[in-house]
């Protein structure tokens, strides 16, 4: 069995991934909810506690995600790229707002 | 979405999986937080000092304005000052930054300095055990325990799609069935009785402390200003100094009257301010803030902040938090419990124990169901003495520390440690003990260690009464219920330490003969 097929290393990598890259798209998410809401006239302490609320419940639903799914590979490249675009949406509009 | 087989295998791998990476981590931070939601009553009981009735609404200023008029303060020194609660009869008064560092209680009423015995007491060990696991070194430890934050809201959903009959499972435990077989039954018991605990909990947790875990939130809708996103959040905002010395404020207690007017007026119920400071001290230009972070009849916290100048008394900045700030005040409020009931302190206590249970009897099922299956594989040697070590350590270690509270003498000091070193010393040394006694006592370290938790549990009350003279009978009596409680929790820990020593005694032992010529197992449990 080489390593891709072995079941402790992909669910280890899942794990991690799910964990890590969460991370990244949670904090991605964050960042891009509070900035458009605060673009959008609310308030900024508004806009970030329901970011990082809301944040919460996005970082679990992808971690049981990348652990469920049947095509994980797919589903990693969908997150990392979500992820970046949640960054770099977020910066542009902080960049364009100011 | 339908529960297909493989969806159900995915959640219980990634349960068994996390449970075990973290599952250390986890209790850790449950027992902790659960000796936490009483830390300032075990202060109590480890000061004996300040085990007094005060009157905790005496007018500050005579108490702290003359303390503070003897100090060398300039316009960086900052003031923080506690004022007294029926939990916490003494004021605390901490100087810190410029030239001065100082850390006093004293009695509300007289002004007297009260001195303590040299703890760190359940403020200063239990509680940051809890959010740091004390390890500073790039906050790993503050991070560790997010990481064990996120994975126990994952471990708790997962455990829902695991066991489905919810229902089922508040009703079912059967204590005389194989360990393995009750463990299962506990751990799916003390899951489902206090389940909104094991979401809200971690939930809130993050919450927190989500400056540091997400600071993207600062730095996006904030632009990274620290300081903006601090006083938008919680009102803090430290105004420039002036460079220029200046007098002290002429009254705190008028400041402080004027804040709780508005904050009764706003909310239509009697607001208390709890705590202040003087920011800039020194400087003409000094500022006084003063706090309403725990409000005692709501849940929500940091319901109010005012900043008022020192010298001429105007507002500075009158902090109240917007509606979706309330929401997120509200659930960390739910973390910290400091709302002012007895009833919902005990009940996030046992929410607290049934999650301490809850972990320890999920780590003790995985262990015997490994060693059913492959019958005392390679390293679970390791992996018993281990969560030995972790789950009745960890429980041995804390009445070892609060036995160590009652024994050593005021004045000890050695190995170049004051006293208070020397109890965490006492802690990490019986914990050690308890993982070497693991390794090498192998199954019977369980029963043992029991054995180990109920004669210390029993100590501490016996030396609290030796030592201060405060039987429970007698602490009632001076109006010290914090303390005959706690000394009544201990008796009762003894009790099921010894119960829990004698269900593990009698636990029958999994059969080491080959699963094929053994006869069907269990029949009431194939239901």
């Amino acid at each position: 069995m080489n390593a891709l097929q072995n079941p402790y290393a992909t669910r280890a990598g899942r794990i991690l991934f799910a964990l890590f890259g969460g991370y990244f798209l949670t904090a991605g998410y964050i960042s891009a909810v509070a900035v458009a809401l605060s673009a959008l006239g609310l308030a900024r302490s508004e806009a970030a506690s329901l970011g990082l609320m809301t944040g919460m419940i996005v970082y679990v639903t992808i971690v049981l995600w990348v652990a469920a799914t049947p095509r994980p590979l797919r589903l990693a490249a969908g997150i990392a790229v979500a992820a970046i675009g949640l960054h770099l949406g977020a910066t542009l509009l902080t960049a364009g707002g100011s | 979405m339908r529960i297909t087989r493989e969806f159900h295998a995915s959640m219980t791998w990634l349960h068994t999986w996390l449970g075990i990476a973290l599952g250390g981590v986890l209790f850790a931070v449950f027992w902790m937080g659960t000796l936490t939601v009483f830390h300032l009553e075990i202060n109590r009981w480890m000061m004996p000092e300040t085990r007094v009735t005060l009157d905790v609404d005496a007018p500050l200023d005579p108490v702290v304005l003359p303390r503070l008029a003897e100090l060398e303060l300039d316009s960086t020194t900052n003031v923080s000052i506690a004022r007294p609660s029926e939990r916490s009869p003494l004021v605390g008064l901490f100087v810190f930054g410029g030239e001065s560092r100082h850390r006093l209680y004293l009695d509300p009423s007289t002004g007297k300095e009260v001195t303590r015995t040299k703890t760190f007491g359940a403020s200063d060990f239990f509680y940051p055990f809890h959010y740091s696991l004390h390890i500073s070194p790039l906050g790993l430890g503050y991070w560790i325990v997010g990481l064990a934050a996120v994975s126990m809201l994952v471990l708790t959903i997962t455990g829902i799609f695991i066991h489905r009959k919810i229902f089922r499972e508040f009703f079912t435990f059967r204590p005389k069935k194989m360990l393995r077989r009750s463990m299962l039954d506990l751990h799916n018991l003390t899951a489902v009785v206090a389940l909104p605990f094991h979401i809200l909990f971690p939930l809130s947790g993050i919450l927190i402390f989500a400056l540091l875990y997400f600071p993207n939130a600062m730095t996006s809708a904030f632009d990274g200003d620290r300081e903006a996103y601090l006083k938008a959040m919680t009102g803090y905002h430290t105004p420039e100094a002036s460079g220029k010395p200046g007098p002290l404020p002429a009254s705190l207690d008028a400041l402080v009257a004027r804040a709780e007017a508005n904050w009764t007026e706003r909310d239509g119920q009697p607001a208390r301010a709890d705590y202040l400071r003087i920011l800039n001290a020194g400087d003409a230009d000094a500022a006084v803030m003063v706090q309403h972070a725990f409000p005692e009849r709501q849940v929500a916290m940091t319901r109010g902040n005012m900043l008022f100048d020192a010298g001429t008394g105007a507002v500075l900045n009158d902090f109240t938090p917007l509606p979706v700030h309330t929401t997120l005040s509200w659930i960390k409020g739910a973390h910290f419990v400091r709302v002012d009931s007895w009833a919902l302190r005990w009940l996030f206590f046992l929410g607290g124990l049934a999650g301490s249970v809850m972990i320890a009897s999920g780590l003790l099922f995985w262990m015997q169901a490994r060693i059913r299956k492959f019958h005392e594989p390679r390293g679970v040697r390791v992996v018993r003495a281990l969560t030995i070590g972790t789950v009745t350590g960890m429980v041995f270690a804390t009445a070892a520390f609060m036995v160590a509270n009652r024994l050593l003498p005021l004045d000890a000091a050695g190995l170049g440690l004051d006293r208070a070193y020397l109890e965490v010393v006492v802690f990490f040394g019986a914990w050690i003990v308890a993982f070497v006694h693991a390794g090498v006592r192998g199954r019977k370290a369980w029963r043992e260690q029991c054995w180990a938790i109920a004669a210390a549990a029993l100590l501490a009350p016996c030396l609290n009464w030796l030592t201060t003279g405060d039987d429970p009978l007698a602490a009632i009596g001076a109006g010290q219920w914090a303390i005959a409680s706690i000394d009544l929790v201990l008796l009762l820990s003894a009790i099921g330490a010894v119960l829990a020593a004698r269900r593990l005694d009698t636990a029958p032992v999994p059969s080491r003969e080959p699963r094929r010529a053994r006869p069907a197992v269990e029949p009431a449990a194939a239901e």
